[in-house]
């Protein structure tokens, strides 16, 4: 059996960061919360997840300020990110946030909690 | 004492000069009536002159008296030597007063008009009112309320008047009594023109909103919001002919759902001009505009502007609006907006369609999402595959058709509310299946139903938690029976 994959959820809604936590907690991951860019990056100088769950529209940090950063530090090159949130698709095309090649999905609010154990499987 | 016995010799004076009347009078005429010697007289004359009461011409070396009709109008026609020192002051101020001054007499005659009124109708002292502010040649109660204080039946009037240049004119107006007992009107006039403008834009921008709510709540369809918009816009915009086009971006095509305006019956290429021009707008994601009368404006590379001529001489037409419908990321379609020869659109009436686009742009996007989720709505619902959904708590909150057929209910409401264990044999095991996709977002098993008859099926479950914005709020299982 292979090691843990260890997920960061980045959310600035509690109830979200809470629920998807003790869920992949459940299902065998190890979590890291965040709930912002500036403490997205300041947990990421501690730690490297395998995976980033982000929310896009959060207080603070834009997250494409927070993919600048990741891009920019050959440390993060192994992330993989799954985008989780409200904001739709092409607004994010728009925005230019999913040109990153670590960006691996795309999961729209609401969505079933298959959807996202599927994509985390995905990322192996 | 004194100074009753200097009045009237005032009096006096002015009644003399009134008696000449015509031409006015000379010193020595004055002089002769009132018995006052020139020295005397003339320090009369200029203490009465000082006060507006009077005012002369002068003629050769003469100096020919008369009474002062107007005395604003008095101090201004003195040239600057001739004027006291309060006159010099008083004239400045007037001038240059920021709200326009405005003197008639009662024949409509303009007595005097400050440089504010010069700046905008010229020099027009002696001209009547009427024909100056409203170019009508006759006087008519329904031009100007100033009409009342000549005539008597007001003292004072407050109006908002447009006048012949379309400007908007607060004017106040009241009578006031000369020396020689005739009446004058001054009034105080602003031009409100471009405050009126901005508040009625600001209105019509409000109105335009809460049409396109009501609107978006009301209508079902796109087809049915496009419609209603195109009304409501003409309602409040004046124009000819409208065209709402929603673009389909897999397709890279643009679809006609509403006009307004159009001839019936039209077979030309018109609508292939219009969707080429409206295309060129969405991929551009900016206003296209044509004005066909002047060409410094809308210029645009030949192709397009060919095309814009065409559709020009189809519905003889001075201009087109092209306006890409967007929300922050997304391209929904383009508002064309087509006016006929000789009308314009307003500068301010272009910002506001502008201003109004994306909140067009949003209602369709949201009429779009709703059609969306009917259609996968309905596709669970035609589904052969029983499916549900619950609260966290476990309630039915929805099912479909086929669960329904499969366990046999014929009405919802025998169904909806229920906790979903009631629906399989062993209940407890269907406690610990919803624990388990609280816990672990996911289930997937085997479990048997337990039909409304008591019949009972095998069946493998797969269900999953939902998460919102806000959190998990419903779980949704879909059920296979084994065969």
């Amino acid at each position: 059996m292979g090691e843990r994959k260890t997920i960061m959820i980045v959310d600035d809604e509690p109830d979200v960061l809470l629920s998807v936590g003790q869920i992949l907690e459940a299902n065998n991951y190890r979590t890291i919360k965040a709930k912002d860019g500036h403490e997205c990056l300041e947990k990421l100088k501690e730690e490297i997840p395998d995976v980033l769950l982000l929310d896009i529209m959060m207080p603070g940090l834009t997250s494409k300020e927070i993919l600048n950063a990741i891009e920019k530090d050959s440390r993060f090159a192994g992330i993989k990110i799954i985008f989780l949130t409200a904001v739709h698709m092409l607004e994010a095309e728009e925005e230019d946030l999913l040109a990153l090649k670590q960006v691996v999905d795309f999961i729209g609010k609401p969505f079933t909690m298959r959807e996202l154990l599927d994509a985390i499987e995905k990322t192996d | 004492m004194k100074v009753k016995a200097e009045e009237e010799i005032y009096s006096k004076i002015i009644d003399v000069i009134q008696d000449i009347g015509g031409i006015g009078a000379t010193i020595e005429e004055i002089s002769k009536a009132v018995q006052l010697g020139r020295h005397t007289l003339s320090k009369y004359l200029n203490h009465l002159r000082a006060d507006g009461r009077i005012t002369y011409k002068q003629i050769g070396r003469a100096k020919i008296w008369s009474v002062s009709k107007s005395p604003l109008q008095h101090i201004f026609l003195l040239s600057e030597e001739e004027k006291t020192y309060t006159e010099k002051i008083f004239s400045r101020i007037l001038s240059y007063m920021p709200e326009g001054i405005l003197i008639l007499d009662f024949d409509y005659n303009i007595l005097f008009m400050n440089r504010y009124l010069t700046a905008l109708y010229g020099d027009c002292i002696g001209q009547k009112y009427y024909h100056v502010f409203f170019g009508s040649a006759h006087q008519r109660q329904t031009l100007s309320r100033i009409a009342e204080v000549i005539d008597g039946s007001s003292e004072e009037v407050e109006s908002r008047e447009e006048d012949k240049d379309g400007r908007i004119l607060d004017i106040k107006a009241r009578r006031v009594e000369n020396p020689d007992g005739s009446f004058s009107v001054i009034a105080i006039i602003h031009d409100v023109t471009e405050k009126v403008k901005y508040e009625q834009r600001i209105k019509n921008l409000s109105e335009l909103h809460r049409l396109l709510g009501e609107s978006v709540n009301r209508s079902y369809t796109i087809h049915q919001l496009c419609s209603t918009i195109l009304k409501n816009l003409r309602d409040v915009i004046s124009f000819d002919f409208g065209d709402i086009l929603i673009y389909d971006p897999v397709k890279d095509m643009l679809f006609s759902y509403a006009q307004i305006g159009y001839p019936v019956g039209e077979t030309s290429g018109a609508e292939e001009w219009k969707r080429r021009i409206a295309m060129e707008a969405i991929h551009r994601k900016e206003v296209i505009f044509f004005d066909f009368f002047d060409s410094r404006k809308g210029m645009v590379e030949l192709e397009l502007a060919q095309t814009a001529f065409r559709l020009a001489g189809e519905y003889n037409l001075q201009e087109v609006y092209a306006i890409p419908l967007k929300t922050k990321g997304e391209l929904h379609g383009a508002l064309l907006i087509l006016t006929s020869s000789g009308r314009t659109i307003s500068e301010e009436d272009r910002s506001l369609l502008e201003g109004v686009s994306e909140a067009i742009a949003g209602g369709i996007a949201k009429i779009k999402a709703e059609e969306e989720w009917r259609l996968k709505a309905n596709a669970i619902r035609i589904s052969t595959q029983p499916i549900f959904m619950t609260n966290l708590e476990g309630n039915q909150t929805y099912v479909n058709h086929a669960f329904m057929e499969m366990w046999g209910y014929k009405a919802e409401r025998e169904v909806l509310g229920r906790h979903c264990s009631s629906f399989w044999k062993d209940e407890a095991k269907a406690e610990d299946v919803l624990t388990t996709v609280r816990e672990k977002g996911t289930w997937e098993g085997d479990l048997t139903a337990l039909r409304k008859d008591g019949s009972e099926f095998n069946a493998r479950l797969s269900a999953s938690l939902i998460i919102g914005k806000k959190g998990p709020f419903q779980l949704v299982a879909a059920v296979t029976p084994h065969v």
